[in-house]
Parts: structure tokens; C-alpha cells; sequence
């Protein structure tokens, strides 16, 4: 195929260069490492090698020319071929990987067989990107099979990526913040004065740092900065306001404008300060009158910030569209937790032996959820509020989302079919998904598909809350703390172990008869656990 | 109106005929040969020489355009090149009379009319004063490309002078005679009495005038010519001009030696088009223009037609003119029979004549034929003709040679001076009086004696009684009391002076700010002028360049549409086209009405806001009016003075102690705060200020909101350091003004203002301005202008919703939407 030769750019306010000489004429073979011509600047002067090797095939521009950097000089080809192939489509030759790049001065870049590169794993079907969250290698560091290369994560979970082959890392493509499309070449590992140049993703990409000695401050990705989301953003504000607000650390969060179409104008950032609604310190302390006796404190300046990881983001984001986009509430109910209590005391004690004894309270809760999910009149609650509140989603089983705390912030694995699991096989499968999302193994082809969701904070002594459904869902159901409780039987007071449940479910799905029903129902069956596990 | 005059009845309903003089046409018909006896050879032979000297600097001009080189020298001239082959003889014979104490003014078509007048003037000055022109003109800079050219004389310096100044304009030099700021359309040397040529067809006309108007009111020396085309004459101001310039006052009712019509000449050069338009036949009635001097006054404007392919008969014909004019019997029309060979312009193809036609015209060339008459006369052989065509291609040629060498004529370098060009667009200069050494002011009494000074005397010059309430409008010292301090002072300082506009003499001025100035003054320093508003501001403009200050009026503002080319291409443009060498101390007062309806009633400050060149001034307030008036008649720039009839009999309310008596100025481009406060700014542009303070006062009182009132009192130069550092503190703006709201000067300070304090503002700057409509009657007038309740809606919807506040207008975004969908 026919190549492009252009007349490089020898820095950046070289706009053009003399053609001096030529050492080849068309028709001549050309290996490559030929001098094809000799040129200069008015400071300068070089000589072009070849990079290919055929036959020049054309010259566009002759000795004494002054050809503008980035112009096509010459094509080299097979015998035969059209030039002006080569030629078509932009001055420079782009699809000539062997034509030169902006840094001419490199010497050709060969994939070496000595280089591995090391790509961005696709971390399930769904996922286009990751971004890379921290190096752990350095470019020039040796690394041996089973070391951390980097960290990355995408918007549902974190990873690690190890070495798979010993050696030196040659190249780092994609800096800490990239965002990086999967499968992409993130680094190279080699021998040491190995070329990675020919692993180098597209010229699209950001400028890889190669050179050690390079400063490794490649600019974030214009994606990122894209993406950065400032919840104050949204906020309409006034200049002067804004001023303010900065200068004074209100925080705008807790902001009530006043201005015409709800803007924030200076008056209600006022308010804020006056009110010591101030990031970091008692503002109050700063309007404060100094003449007053009794010190009073100085405000704390000593704060830090930090960027929001991406699983927060996504939280958040995910967050605010369910309470912005849904007419969500909450349905409390307590059942007598007798009979699940002594359940799951006899796994514990008895269970060991069919590897039933972790099944806990929470698995008990899930089981039971999925088959009340399973009687035909709480179809709404199994479902998904898709096309924009348009249409209802049935599920003919159930995907049973349940929330884990981890490290890096709320995950939601999805038990699926969870309706048809036996009790042992639900309480394996929900631990073998906690454990992954707690050490960051999860396959983000886990978290997504549910039809409902379970949330358990009972541990933490929480009694009642309000749990918010991840949408599309339409509803959630939060597990409360065990407790004791008391009630009257034949006029004698009696105690019994009760739990709460905290359903919170999108009101454009169903009304509160049916969620009612659905609470009531969950509840006549948690009391009959025996019940539904003889059911199965 | 003049009570000298009586009308009387039966006068004017007599039966009887107009009688007309017959008007000569081309009865001259002489040759050289003829006259040898009145002129000397050199005279005879300088006519030839200088007829071939405006044909081959034509010819240069015309063969760069067309070809890109002259003589085998390469130029690219992209400029305007309307050329005049052909009336050479024309040019030359109206100069051969003219000294330097003549002026012309011309059109776009005129080099020749440049050179030909140089040339009359070297020839007709000494070689001290030659030397002295050029030395201190533009530094030295044009005559030092040029002092070491071969020459045999001073006056061959001179001629190199002018033909190289002259090149270097028109290609744009800065060695050009305006610094290459003119150009081609617009070369002048006022030191050779040659003034500004004007692009707009038929400028000249009213500029003239004014200019004669000048040197008869200073009693100066020499006579001034229009050099308008036939084509001109379709031009209602030419046709303001010729009237005024022979108005009968002039005859009548000015005293003694300021007698008679003004010396001015509209010398009518006949080429047969206008662009491409007939005029004979096709676009005017006329004739023959000489006729069109019949209509004008008794005396038919002295109009003869005269061959303006025959030098000779030119020059009869201005011998007898000049004389004429300068003993008042002015003023004259000739119509100049002549032909242009070229296009309008190089790109003129010449579609609308025949090539017969011209062939028919270059048969009868003036050149060659008075060349032939020369040598049958005996005056010049053949080789002297030869010789003189020499010397003249060749001083051409070299002149030209420097003229576009980039070394020698440098451009004006706007890349290492970028403020080249905006440091001339005023002078900003401060005299006091434009008058000769020794020039008194004609005047009628003393200042003292005068009836309304001392009326004045007992009008009470601060607003306010002692109890607070306002000084009854009989008693308070009123803004036109401010405005007629102003001006009377002026009027006893700079001799030359002059006021006139409609209604402005007896009636004192239809708001009555000149009453007792027909007391104080003659005729001739303040008269009636026609109902001519062109003439007005282009008399105005002519008096100005020849020298002198004028103070004008259009009755209303409405009327500045009549006078538009006048006030827009006029009187702003021409101290930067001159580079500066052309002062314009010209005020023009302008009133705005309110009452009378669509058509007497607009406040249009935007529009001349919107002209570089100009300065505006508003102002509210007796002791600002006086301030800026003076500031205004001391000034070299020139000035739209707008006032407003809502408000001329306002007292002062604001400057402490009342207006002073003594004189004082208030420099243009301070803003004032007539009432401090911290919430919101509210900025005003002349009588709205007082719709201003009323919805300040509703703010304070009922809604506890202390706002800022700033009287902008200039518009160009404006005040933004004063309304940042208020938007500073108050952090929103409310900007006023009885102007329509759509491209008013209002919006232009709030976009700016939003830029320059964006960080400040705790709202956008929000306007209130009239409706984009006709304004209404009187009676309906509330709903148009706004009004004090507006501002507080503005403030309310779009600044700081007021708790308890209810708007009395729609403020939504949807009405505003549905209105400029609309365009109102």
C-alpha cells in the first residue's frame, strides 16, 4: 500500500521547511532508513529517512521548495500503484502507520517481540470504560508476575489489575483519572530499551508519558472534567451571591432562594451566614461582635477537600434521580419475629452439617420477600417503572437486589431468580455476592437487573427508616433492628422479639392499598415462616 | 417672523407676473488668440501646463487601477478612484481667480479640483510663505519626502509638494496630506484654501455655505465655492442651501456691512451624469441647472451657464462672479458644461453611453485644443508644449514613485500604535474664543443691560424654600435660565459665535431658552433660519471648518432625521478624517418632547450615541444644564445637546446652595449621584431622573429600600467608573430611559456593564425604557413612558422580589417573548 511521506515539524513555530536536496527520484527503491531528502529551517537543517520501503512512487515538491510542515512530500509504494491514493483524504497520511508522526525525530516504531502490552480488562458485557483510580507502578519500575500494576473501577465497582508477565514497564499510557475504553493498551511491559511505541493507542488518546525522565503530569481527560458534577451547579445563583458565598463559606447546600425563578441572590446567602450555616466553622463566631468579653473561638480553617469517587458519583446521581423522579414514600410495619428468631437459632444450632448454619435473620427476610413477591395481586411491587413513567415492567421471577456496605461505599448485588432459589442456595449465593462486592470482585454484570430490593441496616440498631428505591424499581424494603416488645395477652403483658420493616415504594406504580397489602402480607408471612419453607 | 416686516395684505393678494432675467449660456466664445493681450504668456502657458498636470495624475491613478502599474511600475491602489479625465478646462478655469483666501469644497470626484487649486495658490503665494506652509504642515513630514526632488524653484518644491501630498492621501500614507485618513474622496490642504471633499453627494452644498456664512459674519476675506455635479441638485439639502444662502433677511433685516447674500458660489460641475443617471432627460427636470437658479431669489442666484470645455471661458465668468460676490450680491450658480471620458468609477463599464458619445466629447478634448489655440496664438511653440508635457509627466512619475514606496510613505502603524486613530477622534480641546487677534463681539447691549439677565437676577437659584416645598416655577431659576447663562456668556466671549435654527430670533427659541438673546444681539449672530434642518447642521459644519463656533438647534428631536447625513457623516467625521487639522466646536441642541405624539416626542439619543465622533450630553437639572452648556460652548467637538421639555422649568434640587452665578463647567463624562443609597442603583438619562427619585422615594418609604440615583448627564463620553463602583456596593441595577427600549443606549450600558462588573451583580442590569411603539397622545402617554412604578415592578420581577410588593405591569419572560416575537 502506497504511504505518504510529510515534511515534519521541527518545533512548534517551525511552519515550514526547505527542501534542499533530494537523494531519491521517482521510480527509485527506497529501504527503509533511506534518506529520502534533505531539508532545512532557518535555523536548522535535517534529513528524512524512509520508514517504509518500495519504490518512490511521487514527488510532490522540488529542490528549493518551501513546503509547509505537515505537507505531503513525496509517496512510496509498489511499483504500479497510485500514488495519489495515498494522497487522498488530507494532507497528511493518517492510516500510514509508517508515515511519520508529529515526533519525526523517534526512530521507527516496530512492535517488538520483548514488549506485553497490558490492556483494560471489560469487567462484563456492559461496561465500555474504567477509569484508572491510582498507579502502583511507576514508569522504569521492574515488575514481577502478580504485582498491582494499577487500581480502576468502574461506575459500579473497583478492581485491581495485576502483572501477568515479569519485566520493566516500558510505557504508561493513560494516566490516574483516565477514563479508559476497555480492551485499550493501558501500559506496556518489557525489556528494559524496548520501543512500547508501537502499543501506543490511537493518536486520539492522551499524549502517553514514554520517557522516564518525562514529567508525569498529563492533563485529566477532557471526559472527566466533563463529568466532575457540581451539585452547585445546578444551583441558579448570582454573580454577586456566588462572590459571597465563596468569600464567606456559606454553604449553599442549605440555601433558600428568594430571587426571581428561585434564584439565589446576595440577600439569601446573607441569611446563610447570619444563620452560621458556613462551611468548616461556626460562622456565627465570624459576625460575631470582637468587643464581647468571653473569646469566643476562631472559626476552623483547617479543612481538605476531596474529589468524589466514582461509585460515590454514581450514588449520588442515582440517589437524587429516585427522589427527584419518583413519588416515593414509606409504609412501616412490625411482625412478631418469633417463629424466624427460632428458625434461625436452629440453623445455627443444628446447621453445620448441611452448611446451613450462617443462614442468617436477613436471608430468612429474602426468602420470604421473594415468594410474597411471587403472589399475583404484588406483581407492582415486583417490577420496573421504565419509559419514563410510561410503562410497567413485570417480572415473572424475582431478582432480588440486596444492598452491601463496603468500603467503597453502597453496592447492590442482584440475587437472580431468587423466587426459585431453595433457602440454603438464596443465603449462599447473597454471601458469595456480598463477599465480592466487599473485596471489589464483582462483576458489574451483578449489579444491575433487579426487580426489587432488600435493605438491611437492623444491625446497626437502626429501628425505622426510609430507604430509598433504586430506580427503576418500584419499591424497597428496609430490614430494622431486632427487639423485644410487648403486648397484652389475657390481660397479662407479654414479651415477644419484633421487627420493624420500612417499605418505600413508588406511588405512580401502585397505590397505598396494595403496597399496604403487600406489608401485611410479608408480615402474615414472616410470622408463618414454617409455613412458606414447607411451601418452598 | 420679524415685526420689521409687515405683511401686508394687499401686497400680497395684487395681481400681476414674476418677471425673469434671460440667463446667458455659453456666450462666451474666445480663443487664446482672443485674449492675448489680458493675460501674460506665462499665465497662458501655466493653463496648459496645469490641464496636463490633472489629466496625467488622472491617468496614473486610472492605469494602476486598471492595469497594476504606471510607467512599468507595479501598484495595487484598492481604494475609491472617481476620476475626472475630461474636466480639466473646468477645474482650472474656476481656479485661475481663487487665492488662498477662497475656499472650495468638493465632491468625490475631485482631484483636479485639489490641484488646480494648488496650483492657482502656488503661483499666487510667496515663496516665504510657501516654505512656511510646508515646513510646519503635519511637522514637516510631507515635505521632507519631497524638499530634495530636482526643482529649479521654490514653487516647482511647492507643486511636488502638492502632487505628492496629494497621492500620498489618496493611496493612504501618513505622509498624506490627512495622514492618509481622508483618502481619495476626502483630499483637502486648507492652507492652499482647498477644504474638505465630501463622499456623500452634494455634502459640500450646505458646508459651503456655512463656510460663507463664516467669512461674512467675521468679515473675512475671499469667497467660497461648492463644487457639486449636476447630479447633486436632485439633493434636498443642496436645494436647503441654495435657498438659505440667499435667504431674504440676508438683504433685509441684517444691518449694514453684514449686508447681502452670502459669497457663496455652487459651481454646478455639469459632467451630464450623476453615477450613471441622465440628468438631462432622465433624472431632473431641469434643463439646463443654470435654470434652477431662477427659483431661488429675485437676483436668480446670478445663474449663467458657461463651456466649461474652454478654460478661457471659465475664468471670464468667475472674474465677473467674484466680484459680484464679494459685493454681497451673492449668492451664484454656474452650470459648468463639461464631460467625464472615464467610468463613474474603474469598475464602470459604461453601460448606460455609447461609445459615440464619448468619442464625440474626446473629439473636442479640451487639452489638445487649447494646446492648438496656444500654439496659432503665438504663445508657445511646439517644443515648448513638448517640454512641458515633459516636466509634467515626469514630476508625476517621480512623485508617484514616492508616493507608494513603503519606507518613504509609511501607513499610520495602527499595530505599534493602536490608539493612532482613537486618539483623533475628538480634540478635546479648550478655547475661548475662536475669534481673530483684536476681534470684537458684535453685540447689541451689555450683559447687565440685557432684560432677561436681569430678570434672572430675581429668580431664586436654589429649588427649595426653607420649609422643604418646591420654589413656585414664577420665582425658581429654571433650566433654560441654566442653558441662556451658558450661551449669553459664550456670546461675549467668542466673537464668532453663531446661533440660529428655527424660531430662534423674537420668539426666543420655542421653549423660550433664548429669550432676551434677540435683545443682546445682531442679526447676523443669531437669526431664523429656514425650516432646513440640513442646512442648519451643514451651515454649521462649514462655519466650523472655515474657523468659527456655532451654536444650532433642531426645534425636536423628531427632526434629526432630516438632518441625518448632516449629523451623522458630518459633523462627527471630519476632525478624524482631517487627522485633527479641522476643529469642529459645534453644539447642536436638540429637544425632546413629550405631548405632541408620535412624531414630536422621541428621545433618539441612541442613534447619535451610536456615531463615533460625537459627543452627547443629557442633562436634568439647572445647574448641570449651565454646566455642560459651558463646557459644551468652550469645547473644539462637537456636541448633540439633548434637552427635554418635560423639564425646563425645573429648579435646582440638587447642588447645594442653588446654580451659581458665576461661570463654571462641568467636564463631559462625569455621572452624577443625585441621591446616594445602598440597595439598588438606579441609573438615569435627563428627565426620567425625576420618574427616578419618585420611585426611590416609594422604595424608601414603603419597602425600606435605600436606592442610588445616578443622572448619567453624558452619554459619549460615559461615566462607567461611577455606576461600577455603585453596582459595586448595591449589586444591581436599574437603568431608565425615555428612549424605546429595543437598541436604546440604556441596553448598550447594561450589556457593558454586566461585562465590566459581572461578579457584582446580584441580577442582571435591567431596563426600563419605553415601549418599542409609537408614542401615543398626551392623554395615553403613562402607558408609554415610563413611569415610576415600572422601575419598582423591574426591581420587583427581575432584581429583588419586594415581600408585599404587586407588580402593575406584566414583567413574565412570556410577555416579553410574545412582544419580540412580534418586533414591539
Amino acid at each position: 500500500m502506497a504511504v505518504a511521506v510529510i515534511m515534519p515539524r521541527q518545533g512548534n513555530t517551525v511552519e515550514s521547511c526547505i527542501i534542499t536536496s533530494w537523494n531519491k527520484k521517482v521510480g527509485d527503491k527506497v529501504n527503509v532508513g533511506d534518506i529520502l531528502f534533505a531539508y532545512e529551517t532557518d535555523k536548522a537543517a535535517f534529513e528524512e529517512e524512509a520508514k517504509v520501503a518500495g519504490t518512490l512512487l511521487k514527488v510532490l515538491y522540488e529542490e528549493g521548495d518551501d513546503v509547509p510542515c505537515l505537507e505531503n512530500v513525496c509517496v512510496i509504494g509498489e511499483p504500479g500503484e497510485d500514488p495519489d491514493a495515498a494522497l487522498a483524504g488530507g494532507s497528511a497520511a493518517p492510516a500510514a502507520a509508517g508515515a511519520a508522526p508529529a515526533a519525526a525525530a523517534a526512530p521507527a516504531a516496530q512492535p517488538a517481540g520483548n514488549c506485553t502490552p497490558v490492556i483494560m480488562p471489560r469487567q462484563g458485557n456492559t461496561v465500555e470504560s474504567c477509569v484508572i483510580t491510582e498507579w502502583h507502578k511507576a514508569v522504569g519500575d521492574t515488575v514481577a508476575v502478580g504485582d498491582q500494576l494499577f487500581s480502576y473501577e468502574t461506575d459500579k465497582a473497583a478492581f485491581d489489575c495485576e502483572a501477568e508477565v515479569a519485566g520493566t514497564l516500558l510505557a504508561i499510557f493513560y494516566e490516574e483519572g483516565s477514563d479508559v475504553p476497555c480492551l485499550d493498551n493501558v501500559c506496556v511491559i518489557g525489556e528494559p530499551g524496548a520501543n512500547p511505541d508501537a502499543f501506543r493507542p490511537g493518536a486520539e488518546q492522551p499524549a502517553p508519558v514514554v520517557a522516564p525522565e518525562a514529567p508525569a503530569a498529563a492533563p485529566a481527560p477532557a471526559e472527566e472534567l466533563a463529568e466532575a458534577p457540581v451539585t452547585i451547579g445546578d444551583l441558579k445563583i448570582s454573580p454577586r451571591a456566588r462572590k459571597l458565598a465563596e468569600e464567606k463559606k456559606a454553604d449553599l447546600s442549605k440555601v433558600v432562594p428568594t430571587g426571581p425563578d428561585g434564584r439565589v441572590i446576595e440577600r439569601d446567602v446573607q441569611a446563610l451566614i447570619d444563620a452560621g450555616k458556613v462551611i468548616g466553622a461556626a460562622a456565627a463566631t465570624e459576625v460575631a461582635a470582637p468587643a464581647a468579653a468571653v473569646a469566643l473561638g476562631v472559626p476552623c480553617d483547617d479543612s481538605y477537600t476531596e474529589p468524589m469517587s466514582n461509585i460515590r458519583k454514581v450514588i449520588a446521581r442515582s440517589m437524587v434521580a429516585s427522589l427527584s423522579t419518583m413519588a416515593q414514600l414509606t409504609h412501616n410495619i412490625s411482625y412478631d419475629a418469633t417463629e424466624v428468631k427460632n428458625a434461625r437459632a436452629m440453623f445455627k444450632a443444628k446447621g453445620e452439617p448441611f452448611g446451613m448454619d450462617k443462614i442468617s435473620i436477613n436471608d430468612i427476610v429474602m426468602y420470604v420477600v421473594a415468594r410474597t413477591l411471587m403472589q399475583p395481586e404484588h406483581r407492582a411491587m415486583n417490577a420496573n417503572l421504565i419509559d419514563d413513567g410510561k410503562t410497567m415492567k413485570y417480572f415473572r421471577g424475582v431478582n432480588l437486589g440486596m444492598a452491601v456496605d463496603t468500603d467503597r461505599g453502597l453496592m447492590v448485588p442482584t440475587i437472580f431468580n431468587a423466587d426459585k432459589m431453595s433457602l440454603k442456595q438464596l443465603s449462599d449465593t447473597a454471601k458469595q455476592l456480598a463477599r465480592d462486592c466487599k473485596e471489589g470482585k464483582i462483576s458489574p454484570d451483578y449489579l444491575q437487573g433487579a426487580s426489587f430490593t432488600v435493605s438491611n441496616i437492623g444491625s446497626l440498631g437502626i429501628e425505622s427508616f426510609t430507604p430509598v428505591v433504586n430506580p427503576p424499581q418500584t419499591g424497597i424494603l428496609g430490614v430494622c433492628a431486632m427487639k423485644d416488645a410487648f403486648r397484652m395477652v389475657n390481660g397479662q403483658i407479654e414479651v415477644y422479639p419484633s421487627m420493624n420493616l420500612s417499605l418505600s415504594y413508588d406511588h405512580r406504580a401502585m397505590d397505598g392499598t396494595p403496597a399496604s397489602k403487600f406489608l401485611r402480607d410479608l408480615k402474615n408471612n414472616l410470622e408463618n415462616f414454617t409455613l412458606m419453607l414447607a411451601k418452598g | 417672523m420679524s415685526k420689521q416686516l409687515f405683511v401686508d395684505p394687499n401686497e400680497r393678494r395684487a395681481s400681476g407676473y414674476i418677471h425673469f432675467e434671460d440667463i446667458p449660456v455659453n456666450q462666451y466664445k474666445k480663443t487664446v488668440k482672443d485674449e492675448v493681450g489680458n493675460f501674460t504668456k506665462e499665465q497662458l502657458v501655466n493653463i496648459y501646463r496645469d490641464m496636463l498636470t490633472l489629466r496625467e495624475f488622472e491617468t496614473m491613478i486610472n492605469l494602476i487601477k486598471k492595469t497594476g502599474e504606471y510607467n512599468g511600475v507595479a501598484y495595487n491602489h484598492p481604494g475609491p478612484a472617481h476620476l475626472s479625465m475630461g474636466q480639466e478646462a473646468a477645474a482650472v478655469g474656476e481656479a485661475f481667480h481663487l487665492d488662498v483666501n477662497d475656499f472650495i469644497f468638493g465632491s468625490h470626484r475631485a482631484h483636479s479640483d485639489i490641484l488646480a487649486k494648488g496650483l492657482s495658490a502656488i503661483e499666487k503665494l510667496s515663496d516665504e510663505e510657501l516654505l512656511d506652509i510646508m515646513k510646519n504642515f503635519l511637522d514637516g513630514k510631507t515635505y521632507e519626502v519631497i524638499k530634495d526632488e530636482p526643482h529649479e524653484s521654490v514653487k516647482d518644491i511647492a507643486i511636488n509638494f502638492l502632487l505628492y501630498g496629494a497621492m500620498a492621501e489618496i493611496f493612504a500614507r501618513e505622509t498624506g496630506f490627512n495622514r492618509g485618513l481622508g483618502g481619495s474622496m476626502h483630499t483637502f490642504f486648507t492652507p492652499f484654501g482647498i477644504y474638505p471633499n465630501n463622499a456623500i453627494v452634494g455634502g459640500s452644498g450646505t458646508i459651503a455655505m456655512g463656510a460663507a456664512l463664516y467669512k461674512r459674519v467675521n468679515r473675512k476675506p475671499g469667497i467660497v465655492i461648492a463644487n457639486i455635479g449636476d447630479g447633486s441638485l436632485g439633493r434636498g439639502p443642496v436645494l436647503e442651501a441654495l435657498n438659505m444662502a440667499g435667504m431674504g433677511q440676508l438683504t433685509k433685516l441684517w444691518e449694514d456691512d453684514m449686508k447681502g447674500g452670502l459669497p457663496v458660489m455652487f459651481n454646478i460641475v455639469n459632467n451630464q451624469y450623476g453615477m450613471g443617471g441622465q440628468t438631462v432627460g432622465e433624472t431632473m427636470g431641469y434643463d439646463m441647472p443654470a435654470r434652477m437658479g431662477a427659483g431661488f431669489n429675485p437676483n436668480q442666484m446670478l445663474a449663467e451657464r458657461v463651456d466649461g470645455f474652454n478654460p478661457l471661458a471659465v475664468i471670464e465668468a468667475y472674474g465677473r462672479k467674484k466680484k459680484l460676490l464679494l459685493e454681497g450680491k451673492g449668492p451664484a450658480l454656474l452650470d459648468v458644461v463639461t464631460y467625464r471620458f472615464a467610468g463613474h468609477s474603474p469598475s464602470d463599464s459604461s453601460s448606460y453611453r455609447t461609445k459615440e458619445e464619448i468619442a464625440a466629447w474626446e473629439a473636442q478634448d479640451p487639452i489638445p485644443e487649447y494646446r492648438r489655440q496656444l500654439i496659432e496664438a503665438g504663445v508657445a511653440t511646439e517644443a515648448e508644449c513638448d517640454a512641458i508635457v515633459e516636466k509634467v509627466n515626469a514630476s508625476i512619475f517621480r512623485n508617484f514613485k514616492l508616493a507608494i514606496d513603503e519606507k518613504i510613505s509609511p501607513r499610520m502603524d495602527l499595530a505599534a500604535n493602536p490608539d493612532a486613530i482613537a486618539d483623533l477622534m475628538f480634540t478635546n480641546g479648550h478655547v475661548e474664543s475662536f475669534g481673530a487677534p483684536g476681534q470684537k463681539c458684535d453685540v447689541n447691549m451689555t450683559i447687565e443691560e440685557n432684560p432677561r439677565v436681569q430678570a434672572i437676577a430675581k429668580k431664586e437659584r436654589w429649588g427649595f424654600e426653607k420649609d422643604g416645598k418646591l420654589v413656585s416655577k414664577n420665582k425658581v431659576y429654571q433650566l433654560r435660565d441654566g442653558l441662556f447663562e451658558a450661551i449669553i456668556d459664550r456670546f461675549y466671549k467668542d466673537p464668532t459665535l453663531v446661533s440660529y435654527g428655527e424660531d430662534v430670533r423674537d420668539w426666543g427659541g420655542a421653549f423660550a431658552v433664548y429669550r432676551g438673546l434677540t435683545e443682546a444681539l445682531p442679526y447676523h449672530r443669531l437669526f431664523n433660519s429656514p425650516i432646513s434642518e440640513s442646512a442648519i447642521v451643514g451651515s454649521a459644519v462649514g462655519y466650523a471648518m472655515a474657523g468659527g463656533r456655532a451654536l444650532v438647534e433642531l426645534m425636536y428631536c423628531d427632526f434629526l432625521g432630516c438632518a441625518g447625513d448632516e449629523v451623522f457623516n458630518q459633523m462627527s467625521k471630519w476632525q478624524a478624517m482631517s487627522a485633527d487639522i479641522i476643529k469642529m466646536p459645534v453644539t447642536l441642541r436638540v429637544s425632546v418632547g413629550s405631548k405632541y405624539g408620535a412624531q414630536h416626542s422621541q428621545d433618539w439619543t441612541s442613534l447619535t450615541a451610536h456615531i463615533p465622533g460625537l459627543k452627547i450630553a443629557f442633562p436634568a437639572t439647572p445647574y448641570d444644564a449651565k454646566g455642560l452648556m459651558a463646557a459644551s460652548l468652550a469645547g473644539t467637538d462637537p456636541v448633540v445637546f439633548f434637552e427635554s421639555q418635560r423639564i425646563y422649568d425645573v429648579g435646582e434640587q440638587f447642588h447645594e446652595g442653588g446654580v451659581p452665578a458665576d461661570y463654571y463647567e462641568i467636564p463631559f463624562g462625569k455621572a452624577d449621584v443625585k441621591r446616594p443609597g445602598k440597595d439598588v442603583t438606579i441609573l438615569t438619562f435627563g428627565a426620567v431622573l425625576y420618574r427616578a427619585l419618585k420611585a426611590a422615594d416609594e422604595l424608601k418609604d414603603k419597602y425600606g429600600l435605600e436606592a442610588e440615583v445616578i443622572d448619567a448627564r453624558t452619554l459619549v463620553p460615559f461615566d462607567y467608573d461611577c455606576v461600577i463602583e455603585s453596582v459595586k456596593k448595591t449589586g444591581r441595577l436599574v437603568i431608565v430611559t425615555d428612549a424605546c427600549e429595543r437598541g436604546s443606549f440604556a441596553s448598550e450600558v447594561a450589556r457593558q456593564v454586566t461585562e465590566m462588573a459581572f461578579d457584582y451583580l446580584d441580577a442582571p442590569p435591567v431596563v426600563v425604557a419605553s415601549r418599542n411603539w409609537i408614542t401615543p397622545a398626551h392623554e395615553l402617554e403613562e402607558a408609554f413612558f415610563p413611569q415610576p412604578s415600572w422601575i419598582i415592578d423591574a426591581i420587583n420581577a427581575k432584581i429583588l422580589p419586594i415581600p408585599g410588593y404587586e407588580n402593575t405591569t406584566d414583567q413574565s419572560l412570556a410577555k416579553k417573548l410574545s412582544n419580540e416575537s412580534k418586533g414591539v
